[in-house]
């Protein structure tokens, strides 16, 4: 089911996107917003969705009620069936009170045709008699588990009536979708907002880890008030984290770098799994803007996915992933801006990708230890070497960093930007001057000179792939020179043991050849070969070890019980209780042979069912080592 | 933080009962008596298997095996003459989280309670059946029960019985459905444990019959085949009862069986010229009431109301 209702999401989303990447015009706005009605009967009440614009913020709201609807139902179900169970504890305690017996309550629960049959006042009478009753609840446990009882159902009910996320934003970024928290910073409102919710977790977990102590009978006060105390949010299991409404912030990297850098990185660090939606439009060369995505995984357990509205598959998966994960969230998105033509936007969205402007990961601390395992470089490699001045051409802010030259201006010391950005270890020859190809209004190929600005942006831009490859594992420096230095030590060792293999041939050839010529010499029986000859001669054979007779062992002298095989009679014990005792499994032993007399000892064993008293040799100045006596000790061996 | 569980001490689980916790008030069986090695083994089967004692429930009816509830700190039920297997298919219908030990002996089993006990084998719910057959009625002083050796003196028959002895393993093995039969005895005690704990691992009706000596007025029925361990016929297989090379030399005579071969467990348990012990027949296969009686368990009250309100909806005209 859960599958089901996410793989629909993802499709939706996916077909959606394409639509907008293909240039093809949206999907009419009633084929939109139905996954937006399925996501208002979630319980999404809260929020007035615009009936123009879906936006992804929206859409991925569906899918993120979608993925933790199964685990919202199991703790509900849970609650209510704790509820339950402390009802019916309660219920068995009333039935027990005075007041259950009175004649009122006996008629109640016997029914109305059964006064015909019964007395109920006499009914009522013989019980209050009895003095044998079942032991009655203590009232501190009644009042804590009433408490819990009531906590819990408020937990319910307060469950029920949540949205499926709250959603948090303003002006454009929220494509008008109503701030839940009205104030102007998102994070401020959100970090008040989620401690808020932390608190109600942890009153939860309280109630439920109570509940279940109490219905399992297991309640220690002693032992479980100061921990329940001390609990927090943390104790949440994963299915308890998810199962709550997910706070989902919608925030632009402008309005961030301005105002709530701060508040962020405090939201990162909080744990609580708040979900930060960021979506970025265009470009900024003055290098002022933070690096999100990179911000974020410093964080180092917070779930990040860097992607693009023209990759929509990378989106949708990550996406998918990420309504997934109980850990903060955050995802940097590239988006076409909304007010320009249509087309033209989501050519530049696509070639900031492409260019490697805007690299596409996700990193994920839920899949591993090591960077390996938790971070996926998306890589798509163009045709066309791109850089990332053919995306920033696109842009009319920057058209100030491109000139156009004339065919007769073109010369040789003109260098392709693509080729002037590639590391080489000589620097670029200083007279060199980059350009791009562009292609003027009836698609001839002109060249355009880029300016320093661009050259540094497009520099910082490749700079950062590099980093972003080394991290993903590809072009590791070092895993390169750990494999050279292995390869290295490989080769080494093969050589070193091919020089080893000859010189032994050559040894080994040469006392064969003496061999032979000695052999022609002498004859061949006077010489044979050291080991392998000798055996096939038939030699003497080593003399096998000397076999030594095992010895029969000494028979016991002293008394003894097969304690195995007691059968726990108690017949041993009624002749000598200090001689024979219980082990730990409820099976005689021999504890003190000197608490009893040899005769004690014979006289167990001989009623002993089991047979597994061996009284032995009585001990030199017992007396009642009669000639009789020993004789039926005899008979026992 | 989801990989530690940093609360695991709010666990409802986390005490070690030992064999003192499941021992009950003061064991007053006679000295000798086998019964005492069939308290000990299940104790033993109770502390190994860490069973919890308010979730263990030993049911009996009467006899003087049946006093074995007052000796364990289990939950019990000393109930009816010959009524114990009813009173534990009640339990076991409504509730399937406990571990129930039915203990009967051969006259509240074999005589009283024989309809009871056919159809108890018969709805094969989950139960450990332990059959203490002493051959006799040892509390009320030596009567003849329906186990009793044919010609063998007692108070109601002071000339001899005049009955051929019912053997119980026969009869278990012809009632349709019975899943688990086995017979063990008192007098070795590792194999008495062995048998009991297949028989509570067995998911089902398991019926043990515990050749259980009384040492007031059977001590010479069993006399031969305790003295003699070429009189016991030891069954074993790779599907029967586990048991160690220590106990298995105990027993020089050894037969292999098959215990899901029925005919050969018929025939080998009317042999009269041995006495046999081990697994006679398991069928793990076998369908259980318990498991349509339980159903429904963990509604809630309002469902269940709900339900009931549905049910009475369908009267309505």
């Amino acid at each position: 089911m859960k599958d089901a209702a996410i793989e629909v999401w993802r499709e939706k989303l996916r077909s959606f996107l394409k639509a907008g990447v293909d240039g093809q015009p949206a999907p009419p706005p009633e084929a939109v917003l139905y996954p937006v009605k399925a996501l208002l009967a979630w319980g999404a009440r809260h929020h007035r969705l615009p009936a123009d614009a879906p936006s992804l913020a929206v859409f991925y709201g569906g899918m993120l009620a979608a993925a933790r609807k199964p685990a919202r139902e199991r703790l509900l179900e849970d609650l209510t069936r704790l509820s339950g169970k402390l009802r019916d504890l309660l219920a068995a305690e009333d039935s027990h009170s005075p007041e259950a017996a009175s004649p009122e309550a006996v008629s109640a629960s016997l029914g109305m045709e059964a006064e015909v049959f019964f007395d109920a006042a006499a009914l009522s009478e013989a019980l209050s008699h009895s003095t044998r009753g079942p032991l009655r609840m203590r009232p501190d446990r009644r009042r804590r588990i009433e408490a819990t009882l009531a906590a819990l159902e408020e937990y319910s009910r307060e469950m029920r009536m949540a949205p499926a996320f709250w959603l948090f934003g303003a002006g454009e970024s929220a494509a008008g979708i109503e701030a839940v928290g009205g104030r102007p910073s998102p994070h401020a409102g959100v970090l008040g907002f989620c401690e808020g919710l932390r608190d109600r977790l942890s009153g939860l977990l309280r109630a439920v880890r109570t509940a279940r102590l109490e219905v399992e009978n297991a309640f220690d006060p002693a032992r479980h008030q100061e921990r329940l105390e001390q609990l927090d949010w943390r104790s949440a299991t994963r299915d308890e984290l998810v199962s709550l409404p997910a706070a989902v912030v919608v925030e632009t990297p402008e309005r961030l770098s301005q105002e709530s850098v701060g508040a962020f990185g405090r939201l990162l660090r909080s744990g609580y799994p708040v979900q930060i939606l960021i979506r970025q439009q265009g470009e900024d060369l003055s290098g002022l803007r933070p690096d999100f995505g990179s911000l974020a995984v410093a964080h180092r357990e917070v779930f990040v996915l860097q992607s693009s509205l023209a990759c929509p598959d990378h989106l949708s998966q990550g996406l998918a992933r990420m309504s997934e994960t109980p850990r903060p969230a955050v995802a940097v998105i590239s988006a076409p801006a909304q007010a320009e033509s249509k087309s033209l936007a989501w050519q530049r969205t696509l070639l900031l990708y492409l260019s490697r402007a805007f690299p596409l990961y996700c990193y994920d601390p839920d899949r591993g230890q090591t960077w390996a395992s938790r971070f996926q470089l998306h890589e798509e490699r163009p045709e066309e070497a791109l850089t990332p001045a053919d995306a920033a051409a696109l842009f009319p802010e920057f058209r100030c960093h491109f000139r156009v030259i004339p065919e007769s201006a073109w010369k040789d010391e003109q260098v392709e930007l693509c080729e002037y950005l590639a590391p080489r270890e000589d620097a670029p020859t200083p007279r060199a001057v980059p350009f791009v190809w562009v292609a003027d209004s009836e698609g001839r190929p002109e060249r355009a000179i880029v300016s320093r600005e661009m050259v540094r942006y497009c520099l910082d831009r490749l700079r950062a792939w590099t980093l972003l490859e080394e991290l993903a594992g590809i072009r590791n420096e070092q895993a390169e020179a750990a494999v050279a230095q292995v390869r290295k030590e490989i080769e080494e060792a093969a050589t070193n043991r091919e020089q080893a293999a000859i010189e032994k041939a050559k040894r080994e050839g040469a006392s064969e050849a003496i061999r032979r010529v000695v052999a022609v010499l002498t004859g061949p029986e006077l010489v044979k070969r050291p080991a392998k000859a000798a055996a096939l001669a038939g030699q003497e054979p080593a003399p096998a070890p000397q076999q030594i007779a095992a010895e029969p062992a000494p028979a016991s002298e002293a008394p003894y019980i097969d304690s195995f095989l007691c059968t726990s009679c108690n017949d041993c014990f009624k002749i000598n209780a200090r001689m024979f005792q219980y082990d730990a499994n409820k099976q005689a032993y021999l504890a003190d042979r000197s608490a009893g007399t040899f005769a004690e000892l014979v006289k167990a064993a001989e009623v002993c069912p089991a047979k597994c008293i061996h009284p032995g040799n009585p001990r030199p100045a017992d007396t009642t080592a009669t000639p009789a006596m020993l004789a039926r000790a005899a008979k026992l061996k | 933080m989801f990989e530690l569980n940093d609360d695991w001490d709010l666990e409802p689980k986390s005490r070690v009962c030992l064999l003192e916790d499941y021992a009950g008030s003061e064991v007053r069986w006679c000295p000798g008596c086998g019964d005492h090695a069939v308290l000990s083994a299940v104790q033993r089967l109770a502390r190994d298997k860490q069973l919890a004692p308010e979730k263990t429930v030993v049911v009996s009816g009467i006899g003087c095996s049946s006093r074995f509830p007052h000796y364990m700190s289990t939950y019990g039920f000393h109930g009816l003459h010959g009524r114990a297997l009813p009173v534990a298919c009640g339990i076991r219908s409504r509730r399937p989280d406990l571990d129930i030990f039915v203990v009967t002996g051969d006259g509240d089993c074999c005589a009283i309670g024989t309809a009871h006990w056919i159809h108890a084998i018969r709805y094969n719910m989950d139960l450990t059946i332990l059959l203490l057959d002493n051959n006799i009625y040892g509390l009320t002083k030596n009567q003849t029960s329906p186990t009793t050796p044919f010609g063998w003196r007692s108070q109601t028959h002071p000339r001899g019985s005049f009955f051929a002895s019912l053997n119980p393993i026969a009869v278990t093995l012809g009632i349709q459905n019975a899943s688990f039969v086995a017979q063990t005895i008192d007098w070795c005690p590792p194999h008495l444990y062995a048998t009991i704990r297949a028989a509570h691992e067995h998911k089902g009706a398991s019926f043990v019959r515990i050749f259980q000596r009384c040492p007031h007025f059977t001590e010479d029925v069993f006399a031969q085949a305790r003295e003699d361990p070429g009189r016991v016929l030891l069954m074993t297989h790779a599907q029967g009862i586990p048991l160690d090379a220590a106990v298995l030399k105990m027993f020089p005579n050894r037969a292999g069986h098959d215990p899901s071969n029925l005919a050969e467990a018929r025939e080998l348990a009317c042999r009269e010229d041995v006495c046999t012990i081990g697994l006679f027949y398991r069928n793990p296969g076998g369908s259980r009431y318990d498991e349509v009686t339980a159903q429904g368990l963990g509604k809630t009250p309002g469902e269940k109301l709900a339900a009931i309100e549905m049910a009475l909806d369908g009267f309505m005209v």
